[in-house]
């Protein structure tokens, strides 16, 4: 059993990770409603970021690795400069909690959904809502951008599994399958394959353009929270309420199990960008900070 | 802020009326020490040590699973056997499952009255309707006014509930028509600022290095000022008091033997849950059993967050997954302990929450309010333990048997602390006798005593 390089601690649950473009810092946000920065190499905390009201939910860095947004079941966006720990901007807008939040990789637009339903996707620079999507009959639950930022899909409460345009704000087509509500979604890095995990304790692979199920991986204990293609695209990563960590090829074969690396729900699979770090997120108030090296050593 | 020295760092009298008159749980140190030299203080006392699960523990997965039950009711959790044949309990807490032989497990609590505050817990009485002139006394009170201190230099009635943005749950007692006198000391709320001297803080009261400084300088002052000599007996025994290391020797934790202190759990000192409720702070627990030991006779906490009604914030079974090992460690540890000093006879330990929670678990994992049956746990105090009272339908929904209301668990710590609540009255503000429970419906639990 690898064991990790460090391991974090926030004062409650954690709900989020994501490590600055040029993996010298980690962000974590918690149910405390604060974030914390970190310094991946020694794992001492840097700052800790006060402002949100309630917990912190998602987060993303802009490319220069010195401003990241955040997403808070206060109904908020917020923007922060990272080295000074202030806060830039507020971004507000939904009308009940947000509970998924994900950005594109340019940071250029963001997305986020709540329990009004809605979707909003947001544009960064401007601070301003450039769509909002509805369609959703409960509460949204996870979201992801395609690679080219050009898509988006959400999972939701109500069952479902849906892809947007992200210019147009319409909804292309659902993905049917899951039976119970859709707990989180992923893209393939290529854009070709979208993943999801549901109620039902199933992760499903599906064809992003034809919207047909390419294949089911069952063997989930609970169902999975959280989903990461590690870069590069051959390994995906799934994490959730068993807190077990497992590693599937890009077709979907079964290729490790690291068992109860954590005592709750793992809420977060988060990838430096070189694909060395992997953090992990959980409800039992750390966050892990792996190398890739150990763990796919085993 | 309560003052003890004037601009110039120096008392006089007025300030030894001050003294005087500073709220221990209430009574003012001549009261203190007038009730002790009048009732003795020798012999072991009587003691209640009351844990509120604030928010309403879910029942059903805890002490009530209900396996044939489907998926929606259910819950996600395992039972586990205890030392009791036949009896198993959540798989979350291994601790207590061995230690079932000690408790008293009450499945079928009722009469709350879904109100979102520790108030029916204690006091047992509803917040709403008719309440007497003052207003319903908390257990605590009741006793203080009753029995009085045990100790010197220790109040009756201690909270160790800390502030919290939900002031419900903060709620560490009303003395009600007992009057402030018999209000509870609260360490931790308002940072100790009922104990808080001119130099003197809380924190450096349980700092005995700098309390005695800091009292070295102001008995220096008073003895200089005269002030002392000018005093009455109880004034001087007052101050005795206050310079005494008793109450800040209890909630001094340093003091704890470090394996004590592991076998608690510590804890977190952190608001759980959303930030608006208790600590998981197992240390509580602890201080608990020493001001307990140093002479208080109930002793109240606040525990956790227990409100779990689901996402956004953590299922109700992340949330148990998270509570229930913590609280499992430190319960089982409290008892332990009180056992291994040869004390759980004497100290009634309770535990409960407002209210029980749905049986169907709700679209966001949780579990909403449930006041029609809710859990209780009981221990030591003397009576039969090992044993479970009532039963529940077979979603959790209503008791089947036997159901138990609060005031049979007030009766009963009554009943252990020495109080007949049969023939016991405390008259009210208006001059009318008051029962301590409705006697004519409630007595202590016949199962138990």
């Amino acid at each position: 059993m690898p064991r990790p390089l460090h391991v974090l601690r926030h004062p409650n649950s954690v709900y989020t990770a994501a490590f600055a473009p040029n993996g010298q810092h980690l962000a974590t946000g918690s149910l405390d409603s604060t974030i914390k920065l970190w310094d991946v190499s020694s794992g001492k905390e840097r700052l800790t970021l006060t402002g949100h009201r309630d917990g912190v939910c998602g987060l993303a860095w802009f490319p220069d690795n010195e401003r990241l947004v955040s997403a808070s079941l206060d109904k908020t966006l917020r923007i922060w400069d990272a080295k000074e720990g202030s806060q830039l901007a507020s971004l507000a807008g939904h009308q009940h909690y947000i509970e998924t939040f994900a950005a594109t990789a340019d940071a250029a637009l963001a997305a986020s959904g709540s329990h009004d339903k809605q979707i909003r996707i947001w544009n960064l620079a401007t601070e301003s809502t450039v769509q909002t999507l509805t369609g959703h009959t409960a509460a949204i639950f996870g979201l992801a951008f395609s690679p080219q930022g050009d898509r988006l899909a959400s999972a939701g409460n109500d069952d479902s599994l849906r892809l947007w345009d992200v210019s147009t704000g319409q909804q292309l087509g659902t993905f049917a399958g899951h039976e119970g509500a859709v707990q989180c979604v992923t893209f393939s890095p290529d854009g070709a394959t979208l993943v999801s995990g549901g109620s039902d304790g199933t992760v499903r692979l599906w064809n992003a353009a034809s919207f047909a199920e390419k294949k089911k991986l069952s063997g989930q204990r609970g169902y999975a929270k959280s989903l990461a293609y590690a870069p590069g695209g051959k390994q995906l990563f799934t994490a959730g309420l068993d807190g077990t960590l497992r590693v599937y090829d890009a077709q979907g074969e079964r290729l490790a199990a690291f068992e109860a690396i954590h005592e709750n729900t793992i809420y977060q699979l988060a990838f430096s960008a070189d694909g060395r770090y992997l953090a992990t997120a959980s409800f039992d108030r750390t966050i892990k900070l792996w190398d890739m090296r150990d763990l796919m050593n085993i | 802020m309560l003052t003890f020295c004037d601009g110039r760092g120096r008392l006089d009298r007025r300030d030894f009326l001050k003294i005087g008159s500073l709220g221990l749980g209430g009574l003012s140190l001549p009261q203190i020490l007038r009730a002790e030299q009048q009732s003795g203080q020798s012999r072991p006392h009587k003691a209640v040590i009351m844990i509120f699960l604030s928010g309403g523990p879910p029942h059903q997965d805890m002490f009530d699973l209900k396996m044939n039950a489907p998926a929606e009711y259910r819950g996600e959790f395992q039972p586990i056997s205890t030392c009791l044949p036949g009896v198993q309990i959540c798989e979350h807490m291994p601790r207590l499952s061995q230690m079932m032989d000690k408790l008293v497990t009450i499945r079928t609590l009722v009469g709350s009255e879904g109100r979102h505050a520790g108030f029916q817990c204690l006091t047992g009485r509803a917040s709403r309707g008719t309440a007497p002139a003052g207003g319903w006394p908390s257990l605590g009170s009741v006793v203080s006014k009753l029995q009085g201190p045990a100790a010197a230099g220790t109040p009756p009635f201690i909270s160790l509930t800390p502030n919290m943005k939900s002031r419900g749950w903060s709620d560490p007692g009303s003395p009600g028509y007992t009057g402030r006198a018999h209000a509870p000391f609260t360490p931790n709320a308002d940072g100790g600022s009922n104990l808080t001297l001119d130099r003197i803080s809380l924190a450096r009261l349980t700092s005995r290095r700098s309390l005695m400084h800091d009292l070295d300088g102001l008995r220096r002052d008073a003895e200089t000022s005269g002030a002392v000599a000018g005093m009455d007996a109880y004034y001087q025994q007052a101050f005795e008091i206050l310079t005494s290391s008793r109450l800040a020797n209890a909630l001094n934790l340093d003091l704890e033997d470090d394996r004590v202190r592991d076998r608690y759990g510590r804890g977190d000192n952190v608001p759980a849950g959303y930030g608006d409720a208790g600590p998981l702070m197992n240390e509580y627990f602890l201080a608990a059993r020493r001001l307990v030991e140093a002479g208080a006779r109930v002793v109240t906490l606040s525990y956790g967050r227990w409100d779990w009604h689901g996402r956004p914030h953590g299922t109700n079974f992340e949330n148990a997954r998270d509570h229930l090992p913590r609280f499992d460690q430190g319960l089982t540890a409290l008892i332990e302990d009180l056992e291994q000093r040869g004390m759980l006879d004497d100290v009634s330990v309770v535990v409960w929450g407002e209210f029980g929670r749905t049986p169907k678990i709700n679209k966001n994992g949780g579990r909403d309010h449930w006041p029609r049956v809710g859990c209780a746990l009981l221990a030591g105090g003397g009576i039969r333990t090992g044993q479970v009272i009532g039963s529940t339908t077979e979603l959790g929904e209503d008791p089947a048997e036997r159901p138990v209301h609060f005031q049979e668990i007030f009766a009963t710590l009554y009943h252990n602390l020495g109080i007949d609540v049969h023939s016991t009255t405390l008259t009210d503000l208006s001059g009318r006798p008051q029962f301590l429970v409705d006697h004519d419906r409630y007595g202590p639990l016949s199962e138990v005593i």
